[in-house]
């Protein structure tokens, strides 16, 4: 092992990469923010037209969501001058195929700015406004240099960096992340692996994708740098299987990164080796859970392990290993590059840094945010949202993803925290937010997410295979006009046998909806109830 | 460190490793518990077993948290109740449903009535249909509680066949098969493990057990691998069910299906129940006195080489031991021989040669630990099921490399590494081939070679002319397989190699040149005497090691000591100061030779039937037809017993106390399990009996040599006499379980793996050299252009005496299978599943054909079983092996014939035999 300070090989290396970005100067920036939802209305057509009709005087960038969904297809401009011109929804047929001329497309007005003021980027940060598929990009603008730093330190003094960060696990149980990564090194057994779990199966939930193609490489930086904390050197990336532009994207970084020197052997010079495989998802909700994730990965029926023993220290092929939600890595450059403090100085007194909500439903402006620990509800939803358009009635939010819970507008007031926001049930999860509006009933809601819980019970264990599908079936019955205030009575005990009683989480939390809905609608709830 | 923890405020002592249910269930407390077998892993699904632990959150299923010291778990909180009581009656609830709500569902019902749960709270749900196409047992869906116990012991709670597994998801799971198929389409064996582990009673046999009256651990009377068995006896002395016995540490809580559902012969119509004599040509009933001074008085006409016996490998040490005291005290012969001259006796012979010992030197447990497996000339998976299952979890759970031998496809190969496929015949040429690899790569145990061997020069001289292509045109192997298979047996990923054999090693007349090139494998590769490694020699009967031990072999006194002045000597003083003779008796084959010539007129036969079980049958006919008389002791009428002059009816393994010595040389008691059937009579009383007639009759006065009132004081004068079990008594087996020779003290444990320093021969094990000789003594020919192989079938055992009387295993089976490969029945004009004949030059056999991927073109496999009259051996050749006269049952040519052809007269059949098409 080379003792090389690791800063000084990365210097090199930014230098080489800003030196390759010079030959654009004196160019015109055409960024084309090409991710899921872009392509879902038409933005590989204008990608297409763009690099057509692209003149010599310009270069095109493709890059991922800024979040913004509702702007899509969305086009940035920056004239050598420096002046920034953004479109919105742009359309490929109408276009003019002059860059100056990006008519058809909606230019960005100053309203639309407002979906970012009262976001704070950290895992997202220059998503949207950088290339996610030019490794160069990311290092010029300041990918790298917590590794790099990261290198410089020991693995205990990096675990130290992230435990005084506060940082916790963004997969929805908000775990200490440094105590995990302690946990794993120090399991005296080698090898050691970690898991990416980019599975992201829940409906409603979509910022792992946003962050694997927008910013992949940070995604790569945070597991270097895990796994250098946790002396690991062979990790996975488990990618759902719809999500084929995440896995391309992720590809792409990894090819990339191997080439540059900041994977594979001998990272920066320092003898740090770590290879990454990319590992697609076997289908299915509960293959993000996680040792059903690992079971689908040694080519198991997708259900989950007893724990003890916990993955940290039987985990993949019984080996020790970290499990971390990509967006928990995409906070840890961050941390490392500018220290535990700065980080803690984000978010709120208990929980530090920022939650990227995934904001959908009956909103204005729809799309991927991240906000602080501690913003409320009422300035997602209204402030970044802009509310539910025209003159529909905001009925309800249903927070957290499928196990959670629905809210009432009266609890729009409700910071955002790690874990339980209501002890009806209600939870930030992975953090998604759905906003119901009057065009939809909450016991229609709490049905579809039951039976959704129902239908993706894996059938291991009997409290949550028996037990969610007779939710259902007492939920029908109340909205069918055929309920009784026995029912309420059977929903209620359902809710607390499969939550005390199932194996993993997707059953421990399947009642949420049930009795949070209970609790806050209980009038909507038995209205049919004889 | 023992851990301690409160249950519901009792102090209780647990193990390390422990889980808390262990500690509920150590303490006495009741637990409803229905996914969690005693015997595997916890699979945490049922979720019946929730406790409260203090300072831990919720409640936690105790049988997958980890006891620790000063831990307070409580199980009757009336929340944690109330949550177990919901949980087990919405698992209730999945019952019913089909209109079967009034069925015993067993362990569920016992853990309703605990919580007063027993009132269904929903209706049920309606199940999947019952999968009933298995003879033997049923999967019946809708009782089924979806626990996983059943899919665990098929893959890794036991047997590692894996043939069930849930499919579908959430309520739509269910037990099936892969692609759905019903059970008897799928790999499943019938082992019946998953039956034995089922809670609710979802999988059960078609006829429920049904008042069990006691249960008897006793040992299989099958194969050589020794399962511990627990008899169920009901109030009428029948045997109601077989279970398996998790503390035997030879099948550790596994059984096959001949163990498991075999056991019916024991209660079958046709055993012999009453000594029969004959008189004028027909068999007339007799009482035991008149059959047994008939007997004495005929045998007292003849000694020494007028006389033979041959004991049964089936019966005990015990039975043994008695019938070669009574051939060498009152017949004055050494003529006494058994099976093992039909199986091992090639590697018993190069065993005693190169180590002075024809014993397995490791035991099953090796095979777990083993990095290497080498398993050549065996199916295991049909015939020692639960040894290949231990192999199985060496290679599926510890990733141990398998390299199967084998010129047929057997089961095993499925988890090999490596599949080597020789020509029949050519073993020599192979073993030397990769012996010159481990030589040439420099991968030999030049430590063990220069300090623990003799005659290795002698022996590289030899070996040194198999170069790897020489080998592979006679073996037909490539190259680079040998090569590898050599290196890996030489150098295994971690811990030692394990070389296993059976009959297909010793069935040919090159079987004692095959056994010392799989011996001078494990010299030159120093794969022996430690743990993880070794020879075994899977032996084929439950007792044919002990029957050896105990003295049944022509060659030596029990305990494998020869016939020298001092062995004779010391027997004789042993035995009432009696002059013994002091000559090498004869084996199987020199006793049909000497029976045709009319040197040997008397036999007595136990246990044995070789007018089945012999090759050449016609030839081996004539020589018993020849006798003056004959005597055959078993349980049933079988060919030999028909042309007999007394018949005398025997008890079969549940009707009597004794021992069986394993495969592992392991000693187990047999327990009686039900009081004779009839008027038989257990081997060793009925030989005790008429030893006591003869001498007598001899006026020898040697009848108190003969006076014994239980077996256990035969196993003190056996154990007082042969060193290699004296330190076993009937008092330490029935305290201990098995326990594995040598044992020559009572304090001694026994011996798991043999030759960690020295040899019985000495300080320096013999590499013996030998060429490749003729392939076979019969070749394929133009009027019989195939190579017949012979056999053992999973579902019946040898010829089928016991088996096809075992209503559920003839079900599997109930005829001949005869497997060719599809391009020979293409070519011979034989259609899948088509009623063929089979010829060689000595007889033929009738059979279903089955197309099968197991087979070579130009090859064709019968299994030796007897069924619809029809049998292997009528083809055999009885051409032997000269050192070890073992006759050649794995080769011979035939051809193929459709049995309509017999319609144009027998006028075609003569005609030089044209294959048909």
């Amino acid at each position: 092992m080379t003792t090389k300070d690791p800063r000084e090989a990365f210097e090199r290396l930014r230098a080489r990469a800003e030196g390759r970005a010079d030959r654009n100067e004196g160019k015109t920036r055409v960024v084309v923010q090409l991710d899921h939802s872009s392509f879902a209305v038409g933005g590989g057509d204008v990608a297409s037209a763009l690099t057509e009709s692209l003149p010599d005087s310009a270069y095109l960038v493709i890059a991922g969501s800024d979040g913004a969904s509702f702007q899509a297809p969305k086009v940035v401009i920056t004239t050598p001058d420096g002046a920034v011109k953004s479109f919105r929804n742009v359309d490929a047929r109408s276009f003019a195929g002059i860059v100056s001329e990006i008519g058809d497309g909606i230019e960005g007005t100053e309203e639309d700015e407002v979906f970012f003021q009262h976001q704070r980027r950290v895992a997202l940060d220059k998503a949207g406004a950088i290339s996610s598929t030019d490794i160069g990009e990311y290092v010029t603008h300041g990918g790298y240099s917590g590794l790099a730093r990261a290198l410089a330190l020991s693995p205990e003094a990096v675990i130290e960096e992230v435990k005084a960060s506060g940082l916790r696990g963004r997969g929805g149980a908000y775990f200490p992340a440094a105590v995990k990564w302690e946990g794993a090194r120090r399991v005296d057994k080698s090898p050691k692996y970690l898991v990416v779990n980019a599975e992201e199966g829940e409906p409603g939930i979509f910022k792992d994708r946003h962050l694997m193609e927008g910013v992949p490489y940070r995604i790569l930086e945070g597991m270097t740098i895990a796994a250098y904390a946790t002396g690991v050197d062979k990790a996975f990336l488990y990618i759902n299987a719809e999500a084929e532009l995440s896995a391309q994207r992720m590809q792409n970084a990894v090819d990339q990164t191997l080439g540059g020197g900041l994977l594979g052997g001998n990272i920066l010079g320092t003898g740090f080796s770590l290879d990454v495989e990319i590992r697609r998802g076997a289908g299915g909700y509960v293959c993000g859970e996680e040792t059903t994730l690992l079971n689908t990965m040694e080519g198991y029926r997708r259900e989950p392990r007893l724990r003890p023993p916990f993955p940290t220290e039987s985990g993949l092929w019984a080996k020790p290993t970290v499990i971390n939600n990509p967006e928990t890595l995409c906070s840890v450059p961050f941390i490392l590059a500018n220290g535990a403090g700065e980080f803690k100085s984000i978010g709120s007194e208990e929980a530090s840094g920022t939650k990227i909500v995934s904001l959908s439903g009956s909103v204005q402006r729809a799309g991927v945010v991240e906000v602080p620990m501690g913003t409320t509800l009422r300035q997602i939803v209204h402030d970044i949202g802009g509310g539910v358009p025209g003159d529909r009635e905001l009925i309800g939010l249903a927070v957290g993803g499928p196990s959670s819970g629905v809210f009432p507008p009266s609890m729009l007031d409700t910071p955002i925290a790690p874990g339980q926001l209501h002890d009806s049930g209600v939870m930030l999860g992975a953090g998604g937010v759905i906003a119901l509006d009057d065009r939809t009933s909450i016991p229609a809601v709490v049905r579809s997410l039951a039976a959704y819980n129902a239908d993706e019970s894996c059938g291991k264990c009997t409290p949550c295979r028996e037990g969610t599908p007779r939710m259902v079936d007492a939920l029908d019955r109340l909205m069918e006009g055929r309920g009784s205030a026995g029912d309420i009575e059977e929903l209620l005990q359902l809710a607390d046998v499969v939550g005390a009683a199932s194996l993993c989480g997707l059953g421990q939390a399947a009642g949420g909806p049930i009795t949070s809905a209970l609790h806050f609608f209980k009038e909507e709830m038995t209205a049919q109830a004889r | 460190m023992p851990i301690t923890l409160k249950v519901n405020d009792r102090a209780v002592q647990v193990p390390d490793g422990s889980s808390v249910l262990d500690a509920i269930n150590t303490s006495g407390t009741y637990i409803s518990q229905l996914c969690k077998d005693p015997d595997m892993k916890a699979i945490g699904a049922c979720r019946t077993c929730l406790v409260e632990i203090d300072g831990v959150k919720g409640f936690p299923a105790s049988c997958s948290i980890p006891a620790t010291d000063g831990m307070c778990v409580s199980t009757e909180g009336s929340k944690v109740r109330g949550v177990r009581k919901d949980v087990l009656q919405l698992t209730q609830s999945m019952m019913g449903g089909n209109g079967n709500a009034s069925k015993d569902h067993r362990e569920l019902d016992i853990a309703l009535e605990h919580h007063g749960a027993k009132q269904p709270r929903w209706l049920g749900r309606e199940r999947e249909e019952i999968d009933t196409s298995n003879p033997i047992f049923n999967i019946a869906m809708d009782d089924c509680i979806l626990c996983g116990r059943c899919a665990q012991a098929c893959q890794d709670g036991h047997q590692f066949i894996g043939a069930i597994d849930f499919l579908g998801a959430g309520t739509g799971s269910r037990i099936g098969t892969f692609m759905d198929r019903p059970l008897l389409e799928s790999i499943c064996t019938t082992c019946g493990q998953c039956l034995s582990v089922c809670p609710t009673g979802a999988i059960d046999v078609k006829v429920p057990t049904r008042n069990v009256a006691r249960t008897v651990s006793t040992t299989c009377p099958y194969c050589g691998v020794g399962c511990g068995i627990k008899a169920q006896v009901d109030e009428n002395e029948r045997i109601m069910a077989m279970l398996d016995d998790p503390e035997n540490e030879s099948s550790v809580g596994m059984l096959c299906v001949k163990g498991r559902f075999g056991y019916t012969f024991v209660h079958h119509q046709d055993r012999l129940t009453t000594p029969l004599i004959r008189k004028d040509g027909e068999f007339v009933e007799a009482s035991w006195d008149e059959a047994l001074d008939h007997v004495a008085d005929r045998l007292a006409q003849y000694d020494g080489d007028q006389f033979a016996t041959l004991a049964s490998a089936k019966a005990t040490n015990e039975d043994g031991y008695i019938q070669q005291k009574f051939a060498r005290l009152l017949m004055k012969t050494n003529n006494i021989d058994h099976c093992t001259r039909l199986c091992h006796s090639p590697s018993v012979e190069a065993m005693l040669t190169s180590l002075g010992s024809g014993a397995t030197s490791n035991s099953y447990i090796d095979y777990e630990e083993a990095g290497c497996i080498v398993i050549t000339g065996s199916d295991a998976n049909s015939n020692h099921p639960v040894a290949a299952s231990r192999m199985r979890r060496a290679v599926i759970e510890r990733g141990a490399k398998l390299i199967v031998i084998n010129p047929r496809r057997i089961e095993m190969c499925d988890y090999a590494e490596l599949w080597l496929r020789p020509r029949p015949g050519t073993d020599v040429a192979l073993y030397n081939g990769m012996a010159k690899v481990i030589l040439d790569e420099g991968l030999a145990d030049e430590e063990f070679i220069n300090d623990r061997t003799e005659q290795f020069e002698k022996w590289r001289e030899v070996v040194d002319k198999y170069d790897l292509d020489t080998v592979e045109k006679i073996t037909g192997v490539p190259a680079r397989d040998i090569a590898d298979a050599a290196r890996t047996y030489a150098s295994p990923p971690f811990s030692g190699s394990c070389l296993v054999w059976g009959m297909g090693i010793t069935q040919h007349t090159n079987g004692t040149a095959n056994a010392h090139g799989l011996l001078n494998l494990a010299f030159v590769a120093g794969q022996m005497g430690r743990p993880g490694s070794g020879i075994s020699p899977l032996r084929g009967q439950n007792n044919v090691q002990g029957c050896g031990d105990s003295g049944c072999i022509p060659s030596s006194f029990p305990g494998y000591q020869l016939l020298t002045e001092d062995s004779v000597l010391k027997f004789s003083e042993a035995w009432g100061d009696e002059p013994l003779n002091a000559v090498k008796g004869m084996v199987v084959p020199e006793m049909l030779e000497e029976a045709l010539k009319g040197n040997l007129k008397a036999m007595y036969v136990t246990g044995e039937n070789p007018l089945l079980s012999e090759p050449d049958l016609h030839h081996a006919e004539e020589a018993f037809k020849s006798l003056e008389f004959l005597v055959v002791q078993d349980i049933f009428m079988h060919e030999t017993a028909q042309i007999a002059d007394v018949v005398l009816p025997a008890t079969t393994f549940a009707e009597k106390d004794g021992t069986f010595t394993n495969s592992e040389r392991r000693v187990q008691r047999v327990r009686k399990v039900i009081e004779p059937v009839g008027s038989s009579r257990a081997d060793w009383d009925i030989i005790s009996d008429l030893g006591r007639r003869l001498s007598a009759k001899r006026g020898l006065g040697l009848e108190s040599q003969f006076d014994y009132t239980h077996p256990s004081e035969i196993w003190d004068e056996l154990a007082g006499l042969a060193p290699i079990v004296a330190g076993i008594s009937y008092d330490r087996l029935d305290a201990e379980g098995g326990i594995q020779w040598p044992c020559p003290t009572p304090d001694h444990p026994g011996t798991r793996y043999l030759y960690e320093s020295d040899f019985p021969r000495g300080p320096r094990a013999k590499f013996v050299p030998f060429e490749q000789g003729p392939a076979a003594d019969e070749m394929p020919s133009e009027r019989f252009p195939l190579i017949l192989n012979t056999g053992r079938v999973l579902y019946h055992w040898h010829g089928g005496t016991m088996t096809t009387r075992a209503e559920g295993l003839l079900s599997r089976m109930p005829e001949l299978e005869i497997h060719i490969s599809a391009e020979d029945g293409k070519r011979y004009g034989v259609e899948d599943g088509e009623w063929i004949r089979v010829r060689s030059r000595r007889g033929d056999l009738e059979g279903r054909a089955i197309y099968t991927e197991k087979m070579r073109s130009g090859e064709v496999f019968v299994p030796f079983v007897k069924l619809k009259d029809h049998a292997a051996n009528f083809l055999t050749n009885s051409a032997y092996d000269p050192n070890s006269k073992i006759p050649e049952f794995k080769v011979c040519a035939v051809r193929l014939e459709r049995p309509d052809a017999d319609d144009n007269a027998g006028r075609r059949r003569t005609e030089a035999g044209i294959p048909i098409g």
